[in-house]
């Protein structure tokens, strides 16, 4: 009985073996197929995908924690081509509410690569455009009876730099374009640091491997040494100045003296950095975007700080040392004169200080011999580049003996800013020796940075001692004296500041110097006894008065009363009072 | 004489051992697989939350710096001074300012923004369960047991 139905079971064995093994030569088959790569490429394209991974870029604050620059989330508009079922509605809708030219839509759209998947028609639209682009398509969607369909159209949300305080401080900060480059200033100098590494990503599908993801960190947040308040009111100030003393452009730095941190630095003309494109109608040439470091000009009589500091350091004059000014001095076969052609008499050096007479100058280099007067404005920095944390920052020049185009005649000019070139950061490095007890600082604009949840601040820069202390002190003193002894309108009330007037004038492109053009600075800083701040004041080319005394000296003067308020620096009499209870 | 005795087993004894056998086997495997299919599932599923968290941390980083850029625009120099002007503020004049020593104030301090950043997470912190093979889970609960 068991016999006779034993074919049954054999039979079923057997279809179930002729199935198993037609299922594995078939395996075999599609295995060993001509279709088996694209089957691969199927399989691999499901596996996972690559993806450029951009770092958000670090933020840039100001040194009281107000952001200058950050992040804001932009969108790239494009359309999935497959998907797209009317490119005329897209091309509509997209010239309509971004602006876009509808021919060249249709035409992208309908003329795209065959192999072409998605189509970008347009990168960094504002999050306003793209919520209404949205509300269109709800509704075009939720309408049972639209004739439109924008259906493909998708958009890809990505951040883009914002600067919220737009035109403030923009020659410092610079600008990124949208290939993610800084350009100027910060965003150029640290742009490695801000960008981050961008890095090629390979995402997984199958969630088993996340963990094969790896993290990117976001680009280093800044924090510069500048102060967003009193930079705003230096912008606000020199702006008005250029209007009051109708000058063609300028530039004013305010900087702590005692470690190089640049508090404010203002510049004309100024960008909207929300709006970098407009870059081509607002500069001339790339050296106009930060004139404070990227401008040299001849800086005149605030030049004579330094030949005076160099004098007193070697012993060849003391602040008694007095002279007989006659009205000339001949040199190297050119005669010197002063700012007015006349004779001063007998002065002695803070006379000549005050009253800014080249002869007096001109005679103590020509004293001093043109070896040493060369080797302490090269130790002063002049003829170098700073070193500030600034893009494209110029070095000046400082003829000296063995140029080509020195002659004898350039020690006397060059000791009192003539014949010689200088940005004002250059200018403000070597006065700062002066207001420090001797030691130069390397001015910066570079607070800290923070990486990793990890603030890292950087100490002050020295950048030499080209002066003794005494020397310091004893100019320092002379230069209070030399403002507050006469009618200046460098002063302002409850301090006593130090400082010294420049006027000079512009060489023309026919080799002389113009009669009715000058370049106004002040350089100054206070109070004596405790710098908190420096400044310099350039004006270029002011009409009302080509004298500095007259136009740089009460600009420098609303500087540091706005200086005083900002930083919270007390009147004199105020902290000699503090100063003796502590006692 | 030599007497031989052949004892058989009975026929269904035998089967019945087979398929006990075949039946252990089975069951063995079957929970083998169930458990292995249970941790590879957990895992896929905390692979997926992975994935979901990283793209709303990627989200929320872009809200984040949305709202930076946004607060940083209401606090800016001229949004705030033209509401102060509204308000009727005006900047302190020399005059009217004046100085009074408080005791323990150091003055205005550059700012330290690591103070408010939380330290930041990393997928290091998954527990092993979900990143080890079941052998290596399974090694891993005998060492424990043995120690």
């Amino acid at each position: 009985m068991r016999k006779e139905f034993a074919w049954r079971s054999l039979s079923l064995a057997s279809i179930f073996a002729v199935i198993g093994i037609l299922i594995i030569v078939q395996m075999v088959r599609i295995q060993t197929s001509v279709e088996a790569a694209d089957f691969r490429d199927q399989t691999n394209r499901y596996k996972g995908w690559i993806e450029n991974v951009y770092p958000a870029r670090g933020e840039i604050y100001d040194r009281n924690g107000k952001l200058l620059a950050g992040n804001q989330s932009v969108y790239e508009v494009g359309v999935t081509l497959d998907d797209v079922e009317s490119a005329q509605s897209i091309a509509t809708i997209l010239s309509t509410v971004l602006g876009l030219d509808y021919v060249n839509i249709l035409d992208s759209i309908n003329n795209a690569n065959e192999e072409q998947v998605y189509l970008s028609l347009s990168d960094y639209v504002p999050a306003g455009e793209i919520a209404e682009l949205e509300r269109i398509k709800n509704d075009i969607e939720n309408d049972p009876n639209a004739y439109d369909s924008l259906a493909g159209l998708s958009f890809r949300e990505h951040l883009a730099r914002s600067y919220p305080e737009e035109t403030i401080a923009a020659n410092i900060i610079g600008f990124v374009n949208r290939a993610g480059r800084g350009y100027f200033g910060v965003e150029e100098k640290y742009n490695d640091l801000l960008a981050g590494v961008p890095v090629q990503v390979w995402i997984p599908a199958d969630p088993n491997r996340v963990e094969e993801i790896p993290q990117v960190p976001d680009g280093t947040t800044l924090i510069l040494t500048l102060d967003r308040e009193l930079q705003a009111s230096v912008e606000e100030i020199l702006d008005e100045s250029l209007y009051t003393y109708g000058a063609e452009s300028g530039s004013i730095i305010v900087m702590d003296p005692q470690n190089g941190e640049i508090l404010a630095m203002a510049s004309t003309p100024r960008l909207n950095l929300e709006n970098y494109s407009d870059y081509e109608l607002v500069f001339d040439n790339a050296s106009e975007y930060n004139r404070a470091i990227n401008m040299p000009y001849e800086p005149g009589s605030v030049m004579k700080i330094l030949t005076m500091a160099a004098a007193l350091d070697m012993g060849v004059v003391t602040p008694d040392t007095s002279y007989t000014d006659t009205g000339s001095f001949p040199v190297g076969g050119a005669v010197i004169k002063n700012w007015d052609e006349k004779a001063w008499g007998v002065q002695d050096m803070t006379g000549c200080l005050r009253h800014s007479l080249n002869i007096c100058l001109a005679r103590i280099a020509v004293e001093m011999g043109p070896e040493n007067f060369y080797e302490y404005m090269s130790a002063f920095g002049i003829g170098h580049p700073t070193g500030i944390d600034l893009s494209g920052e110029a070095g000046g020049r400082l003829k000296v003996p063995g140029d080509s185009d020195w002659y004898p005649v350039d020690l006397a000019t060059n000791s009192f800013g003539q014949g010689v070139t200088a940005t004002p950061i250059q200018m403000m490095m070597a006065a700062s020796a002066i207001a420090n007890d001797g030691n130069m600082v390397t001015p910066h604009i570079l607070y800290g940075m923070v990486r990793d949840s990890k603030q890292y601040d950087f100490p002050p820069q020295n950048a030499g001692r080209p002066i003794s202390k005494e020397t310091a002190y004893t100019l320092s003193e002379m230069l209070a004296n030399s403002i507050t002894g006469e009618d200046s309108l460098a002063t302002i009330p409850g301090y006593r500041l130090a400082g010294k007037t420049g006027t000079a004038q512009i060489p023309t492109e026919y080799g002389w110097y113009s009669k009715d053009e000058t370049n106004a600075s002040f350089i100054g800083w206070g109070p004596v006894d405790d710098p908190q701040f420096m400044i310099y004041v350039w004006l270029e080319k002011p009409s009302v008065s080509v004298w500095a005394s007259k136009t740089a000296a009460p600009v420098f003067a609303e500087v540091a009363e706005e200086s005083v308020r900002i930083l919270n620096v007390p009147p004199d009499f105020i902290r000699m009072q503090y100063a003796a209870e502590q006692q | 004489m030599k007497i031989t005795r052949i004892i058989r087993q009975a026929p269904w004894r035998t089967r019945r051992q087979r398929v006990g056998a075949v039946l252990l086997a089975i069951v063995g495997t079957m929970m083998i697989a169930a458990l292995y299919l249970s941790v590879a599932s957990q895992a896929t599923l905390v692979g997926r939350e992975i994935q979901s968290l990283e793209r709303e941390s990627s989200s929320t980083k872009e809200e984040n710096a949305n709202l930076k850029t946004e607060l940083a625009r209401l606090l800016s120099y001229r949004a705030v001074n033209a509401r102060s002007d509204v308000l009727g503020f005006h900047p302190a004049a020399a005059e009217e300012t004046h100085y009074i020593v408080v005791p323990g104030y150091e003055g205005i301090n550059p700012v330290n923004l690591t103070r408010s950043i939380p330290s930041s997470t990393s997928s290091s912190l998954l527990p092993t369960e979900y990143t080890q093979s079941l052998f290596e889970w399974f090694d891993a609960r005998t060492r424990g047991a043995s120690q």
